[in-house]
């Protein structure tokens, strides 16, 4: 190892070991350093300079906000795919109203939420789902919903999702990178398990949802032609992966960036590549069950929750309804995953739960007066 | 792990992206881009403050290289895609497609303006890094440039010679004269100003 008594704070900051502390937040360097500083105390304000320089230096030179960045990246898709579709490709000149524009539309994170989509789908649409799919490293897994009642597939993380009818999703056994990636085609209602450290993102066609939780649905079925988002709870996070005909609108560049809040949806035409936001004036909307289901029990027989919790998820949930007789909950679930939901009631009166296959067996010995 | 095994691992991981960009896998190659993405943005404002035609510069030189990718061969490829980036901006100044100072006038300020504005933005900095802020963005372009090469990406002199093509005694002379302008002008090795960092912190 390298003498680091006798060095200035600009050599040290360029220390490859030095950075990998201060910049990548390496546990061993991390510990090296530390223990290097408790040996040489009097080395503090020499730790402490580079530090300030590093510091600095990337302040200043930071000009870029991370959902520019994936604004960028979301131009550049669609700009590759166009160039692929042509004989000669031809570079596409952007207006810069346009992107600025677009880049309003990433900024939004949610917490509780659904968002409904419909568009069409075109071949393009469909070869760039494909390719982000063929990204993936990891074996995806696809689950098919053939019938014509919702399906339930339940992720490695805790997060579950509601495949609706003639729709289907592939998704990782585990998810290992940095975001959480799975791929929809037709209808579902996500619940995500929160974390913020890996968010999740759903690609249906040329849509990007990213969540950091936790429930909201998306349908993607191929025949409609707008994309419709609306939110109920929190806000969202919607962008387009790449957008056709993007050479043709340029003249046309009012896409209106906006962050969505409760009750308020966006329409997004694929065609034009316009955004519109309304309040969400048709309750039809909300189509499934779940969506208007809540989940606010006061002193419930436990039979009904069990019943409110198959109904919304078409799962079905076996349990002694005899020796449960005298179970109740009052409790205010909302849009955790579902085995969240069951692995809560369970505290609350004192049972335990396994799930086999689409099915979840409650086991209890019944509840006293006590437990209420 | 030592200091060249970690660089090597870390241009490992791009290339895997780039070859398989290569192949046709656009999505690997979009992924590469989302990579490097900040990396060439912050290189670039050392040309100019400009940030959408920055953007633009960018996103040309990646189409480009995405087009040009079966007959690019790539050994270090975050120094790669820098270099390309230097050398567009150069001939895109020169060719005079773009209002702003070429290279060769680098001693004047940047846009001023834009600078001002930026820290507006930004008000939860701190009075001192507001100042230090404002002075590296006042440094002389080449000087600025080399500061971002040798403290933001961490390369060795011997590289940023390479790739601001000139020699390392020049690189060094730069580096020199950047770092006593800072020191001067942002006292960060006086000790009041330590002080209040250490405050901060």
């Amino acid at each position: 190892m390298r003498d680091y008594r006798n060095i200035q704070p600009e050599e040290l900051a360029v220390d490859h070991y030095f950075r990998l502390w201060k910049l990548s937040n390496d546990t061993d360097a991390g510990n090296f350093w530390k223990n290097w500083l408790s040996e040489n105390p009097d080395q503090q304000d020499l730790v402490d300079k580079a530090t300030y320089l590093l510091d600095t230096v990337f302040e200043a030179f930071d000009g870029i906000s991370d959902d520019e960045i994936t604004n960028e990246i979301s131009r550049l898709s669609g700009a590759l795919e166009h160039s692929e579709e042509k004989e000669s490709p031809r570079r596409l000149i952007f207006r810069p109203e346009w992107y600025s524009a677009a880049a309003s539309i990433i900024m939004i994170l949610g917490l509780g939420w659904w968002i409904s989509n419909k568009y069409s789908t075109s071949k393009q649409n469909n070869l760039l789902y494909n390719q982000i799919i063929s990204q993936i490293k990891e074996p995806l897994l696809k689950a098919t919903n053939e019938t014509n009642r919702p399906k339930l597939v339940s992720l490695q993380d805790g997060s579950t999702v509601l495949l609706q009818p003639k729709s289907s999703i592939s998704y990782p056994q585990a998810f290992k990178g940095e975001k959480r990636e799975v791929f929809l085609s037709g209808e579902a209602f996500f619940e995500v398990a929160k974390n913020p450290d890996q968010p999740f993102y759903v690609y249906a066609n040329n849509l990007v949802t990213k969540v950091l939780g936790t429930s909201f649905i998306i349908s993607a079925f191929e025949n409609d032609k707008d994309v419709k988002v609306a939110v109920k709870t929190g806000k969202v996070s919607v962008f387009a992966l790449t957008d056709e005909n993007m050479e043709t609108q340029q003249a046309d560049n009012k896409l209106g960036g906006m962050i969505l809040t409760p009750n308020q949806q966006i329409v997004f035409s694929p065609v034009n590549l316009r955004l519109t936001r309304s309040l969400i004036a048709d309750p039809a909307l909300l189509e499934m069950p779940i969506q208007k289901q809540s989940f606010d029990f006061k002193a419930t027989p436990i039979k009904d929750v069990f019943e409110a919790l198959e109904k919304s998820y078409g799962v079905k949930i076996l349990f002694d309804a005899e020796i449960m007789k005298n179970c109740y909950l009052t409790a205010s679930l909302s849009d955790e995953p579902l085995f969240e939901k069951v692995d809560l009631i369970c505290r609350t009166i004192n049972a335990r739960y396994e799930q086999l296959d689409a099915s979840i067996i409650i086991y209890s010995k019944g509840c006293t007066y006590q437990n209420e | 792990m030592d200091k060249k095994q970690r660089i090597l691992l870390e241009n490992e991981i791009l290339l895997d992206l780039w070859q398989q960009s290569k192949a046709g896998d656009s999505v690997a190659f979009c992924r590469l881009a989302d990579k490097l993405y900040r990396t060439l943005f912050n290189y670039a404002t050392s040309f100019t403050s400009d940030k959408e035609y920055i953007k633009d510069a960018i996103q040309e030189l990646l189409i480009h290289i995405w087009e040009k990718r079966q007959t690019i061969n790539i050994q270090f490829v975050t120094i790669y895609f820098l270099k390309s980036l230097r050398n567009q901006l150069l001939q895109e100044f020169r060719r005079n497609k773009h209002p702003f100072l070429g290279i060769d006038e680098i001693d004047e300020i940047t846009d001023n303006q834009t600078i001002e504005t930026e820290i507006e933005e930004n008000e939860t900095y701190s009075e001192s890094q507001r100042r230090v802020r404002l002075a590296i963005n006042e440094l002389p372009k080449r000087q600025k440039e080399a500061i971002f090469l040798k403290f933001y990406e961490g390369l060795e002199n011997e590289q940023i010679a390479d790739l601001m093509q000139v020699n390392r005694q020049s690189v060094a002379n730069l580096l020199f004269k950047a770092i006593t302008t800072l020191k001067s002008q942002i006292p960060f090795l006086s000790h009041w100003i330590l002080i209040i960092y250490t405050l901060i912190f």
